[in-house]
């Protein structure tokens, strides 16, 4: 199991405590310009709201994980992803942030990007995103949510296996 | 009135977990603060369908029991790593066991405690 973008300095015992084997915490840069994309070092997250900065992020070999802020279900978008060794990143952290109405409408967007994507057969991955030790979610806590976005247990838990695994292979 | 079989009775699963927060907190405010992060998230008819009960809350060690429905296990669980704040105290369900029975918690309860 390995949590791909933890955001803040945690030790690794915590996390094997949890029950991670792995994690990373990746650059992340929020892209405001296709110029940001050239400047992107190995093994970056970018986010956007836009999804033709996505687009051209989607072609660089530095950016591995791709955020997709606004959760637009963009064909193009999606399947610009698929067959390369990169995936779209579904953080927990928006959810843990908003409540309420906020909170379902935000879930309903994840769970329509999410069918999408696989229905068109796009890598995701399940992450905390987490900027402290309360935002640290379990492999079981991560599949639950999986579950609740529209996943079946197996392919929440690929999220969390296989996929960030061939991720990290295809950087190594 | 005879008995439900076994076999028709409502299916049940024990959650064991651990909270993590940022100020100590008791056994009645955690148990609010669990009903409410579960009426948050599945709504009062989602609540209904996992029917609930809060099985108790050690403050020593910061583990705690919850029972639901078997079928809506995995709802609850989302729920609760959901859950932010208790009381306007940040705060962390630790996941640590399914069961069953309340019995092998226990045995859980105590390889937690070693």
């Amino acid at each position: 199991m390995i949590d791909l973008d933890v955001r803040f300095q945690v030790r690794k015992e915590k996390m094997t405590e949890i029950g991670f084997e792995r994690f990373l915490s990746p650059f992340s840069l929020e892209l405001t310009k296709v110029a940001d994309i050239r400047k992107l070092p190995p093994f970056s997250v970018v986010s956007s709201s836009d999804v033709e900065l996505l687009r051209e992020a989607a072609k660089s070999r530095n950016a591995v994980l791709l955020y997709n802020k606004g959760f637009q279900a963009d064909v193009g978008l999606i399947r610009d992803l698929v067959g390369k060794k990169k995936a779209f990143e579904i953080p927990v952290a928006p959810l843990l942030e908003s409540s309420g109405i906020a909170r379902a409408t935000l879930m309903t967007r994840m769970r329509f990007f999410i069918k999408q994507c696989v229905h068109l057969r796009a890598p995701i991955v399940i992450t905390s995103q987490a900027r402290d030790s309360f935002g640290l979610k379990s492999p079981h806590e991560l599949i639950a949510i999986g579950e609740a976005l529209g996943l079946t247990h197996e392919q929440a838990e690929w999220a969390i296996s296989e996929t960030p695994e061939m991720i990290l292979h295809a950087a190594d | 009135m005879p008995p439900i079989k076994p076999t028709m009775r409502e299916k049940k699963r024990y959650v064991l977990f651990a909270l993590e927060s940022e100020a100590p907190l008791n056994e009645e405010t955690v148990k609010r603060g669990t009903y409410a992060a579960l009426i948050s998230f599945l709504g009062e008819y989602g609540a209904s369908l996992a029917s609930p009960k809060f099985i108790g809350y050690r403050a020593s060690d910061n583990l705690g029991v919850l029972r639901c429905d078997h079928e809506e296990v995995e709802k609850v669980k989302a729920a609760l790593a959901l859950c932010r704040t208790i009381d306007g105290k940040k705060v962390a369900f630790r996941l640590k066991k399914v069961s069953g029975t309340i019995l092998s918690l226990n045995s859980g309860f105590e390889k937690e405690k070693e």
